[in-house]
């Protein structure tokens, strides 16, 4: 369970130190000033139709707090050489990049639960499904997920946390552009292209409640993969 | 306890470990000496498990772990020149945190912990956040993150670097301690410490080692040696003297007290001490004292050794 050692150690760092708990306010914040005015300052609305762009909003947020904490995951070990202290233990390079996915996890966790006063305040007005709320959450957990797994993976990449973080946000980019496939490449290749973006397909079923197994899968099995990758780049180290 | 063989490392086509071989023995302390570039990081990162070895092998008490690198990082403690060290941690917590990363269970760290703070001289700064600690604090954290987990074999690379004479001492000292149960492999561009630190020291350039002795030994080796003599009498009549000796090499003499006393730094073949000794009395200058250079000695054999073909 070493992992769970990395894993709490690095949450420690995020919390006790400026950067998280600032990200996560500065998120939270932003959050909230575009939900009031997008959701609740739209006039008359059904609920959950304000759900829906609440965790449009709230979505998006999570995948900007999962690619601002995952980028300092492993670069910034390298960058102050505590790497070693990692490196020259007897752990298997799998679990170095479990623990430090969990910890960014941990933020997103944080940072989503620092948003649940936001669907509850609809049901002053008007009124939700907490299945509804509890399918959004997963759904923006999930996305966060997939976006901490492509920012662990660039930051095992390199040893600069900026390099780390243009290159997981390119990343980012790319998969959530690639929704656009039908319309800009069309035909079976722009179909897939749409089924693999991060975005849109994929997330909009969790914006509106649905839980479909699928998009599910696709989620856990796009974090996977790239946290697979990261597992291959740091263990490249050994025979560079 | 650990034996090397045939060690050969590779960046690309260049080869930066040539067929290196040599043993450790539990309670040896042993100098890595070379130039920049001569492979001692590489031998040290692959015996602390971070790099793997192109060809050759690693034993350590009779079992291969050249391709199981978890078995020798749990059995070595590595610190590099720069303690790999989490500033926002306490002392206490950073050093517990190593050692269950090690594979030691938290309580049996925490149990341990007192004498590792003892030991390296942290006791009173056990709850201190290593980031408000000195350099030479933060060196010691980094032994005892080193040692926490009570292994065979402990890697320190310039490990006296950056710290004051008082520091070095002490460190000096903490070293020797170490040694006391298990190996120390330490290198140093340091030569003065390698001689007063060391029972043996393994000479490395372009990757190969070149030799491995006690460091007297290497000065033995030594066709020439280096004096520090005192003598009472005229300075530049010793210096006319001098530059006419055939068997002096190289010399420099300076004022020394008491007054009209002259000292003397020379080299010179090591078969004519006596006899150049004699004349120096025969001479008229009254002899005062007589020491054996040997961190000069020692620069000798290295400058010797790892000088261009």
């Amino acid at each position: 369970m070493e992992f769970l050692l990395i894993a709490r150690r690095d949450l420690t760092a995020y919390i006790t130190g400026w950067y998280g708990p600032i990200i996560i306010a500065i998120l939270v914040f932003l959050c909230g000033v575009a939900y009031n005015f997008s959701a609740l300052g739209a006039g008359a609305q059904l609920s959950t139709k304000v759900l829906e762009q609440f965790f449009f909003l709230a979505g998006i947020a999570t995948g900007f707090a999962a690619w601002l904490m995952s980028m300092r995951a492993i670069a910034e070990e390298k960058q102050t050489r505590t790497e070693l202290v990692l490196l020259t233990s007897p752990i298997a390079d799998w679990k170095i990049v479990l623990g430090k996915y969990l910890a960014v996890m941990g933020m997103v966790l944080l940072f989503t639960l620092c948003t649940v006063h936001m669907p509850l305040m609809i049901q002053v007005h008007g009124k939700v499904s907490l299945a509804q709320i509890l399918v959004g959450y997963a759904g923006m957990i999930l996305y966060g997920s997939s976006v901490a797994a492509v920012g662990v993976f660039a930051s095992a990449l390199v040893r600069s946390q900026l390099l780390a973080a243009v290159i997981s946000g390119g990343f980012v980019v790319f998969f959530v552009l690639l929704w656009t496939g039908t319309a800009v490449i069309g035909g079976t290749m722009g179909e897939i292209a749409a089924n693999a973006a991060i975005w849109d397909k994929h997330f909009q079923p969790f914006q509106k409640g649905d839980l479909a197994f699928v998009h599910v899968f696709y989620y856990i099995s796009f974090t996977w993969v790239f946290l697979l990758l990261a597992t291959q780049a740091l263990g490249r180290r050994r025979w560079q | 306890m650990i034996q090397v063989r045939n060690l050969t490392r590779y960046y690309g086509g260049f080869a930066a470990l040539k067929d290196v071989s040599f043993e450790v023995e539990s309670g040896e302390i042993i100098g890595l000496l070379g130039l920049n570039g001569a492979g001692k990081s590489t031998t040290l990162k692959i015996l602390a498990g971070i790099l793997s070895p192109s060809e050759g092998s690693v034993t350590l008490h009779g079992q291969d772990v050249t391709e199981d690198a978890d078995v020798l990082k749990a059995k070595i403690g590595f610190l590099p020149e720069e303690p790999p060290l989490y500033r926002d941690m306490k002392v206490d917590e950073f050093l517990v945190y190593c050692a269950t990363l090690k594979g030691m269970s938290a309580a049996d760290a925490r149990a341990k912990l007192p004498a590792v703070l003892r030991d390296t001289g942290l006791t009173d700064r056990a709850k201190q956040v290593i980031g408000t600690l000195s350099h030479g604090y933060k060196k010691r954290v980094g032994i005892a993150m080193a040692v926490i987990h009570d292994p065979d074999l402990v890697i320190l690379d310039e490990p006296i670097s950056g710290l004051d004479p008082k520091q070095i001492a002490e460190l000096r000292s903490v070293i020797r301690s170490l040694a006391e149960n298990r190996a120390v492999l330490l290198s140093s561009h340091i030569l003065s410490e390698i001689s007063r630190t060391c029972d043996r020291v393994l000479l490395l350039k372009d990757g190969q080692l070149l030799h491995a002795a006690a460091p007297h030994e290497l000065v033995v080796e030594s066709e020439t040696t280096a004096l520090l003599v005192t003598v009472r009498g005229d300075a530049e009549a010793l210096n006319a003297w001098l530059s006419e000796q055939s068997a002096v090499k190289e010399f420099a003499t300076r004022a020394a007290e008491p007054s009209g006393c002259v000292e003397v730094a020379l080299k010179l073949d090591q078969e004519v001490h006596e006899t150049f000794l004699a004349d120096l009395i025969s001479a008229g200058f009254g002899l005062r004292l007589v020491e054996q250079n040997t961190t000069n000695d020692l620069e000798n054999v290295f400058l010797n050794l790892t000088r261009g073909e």
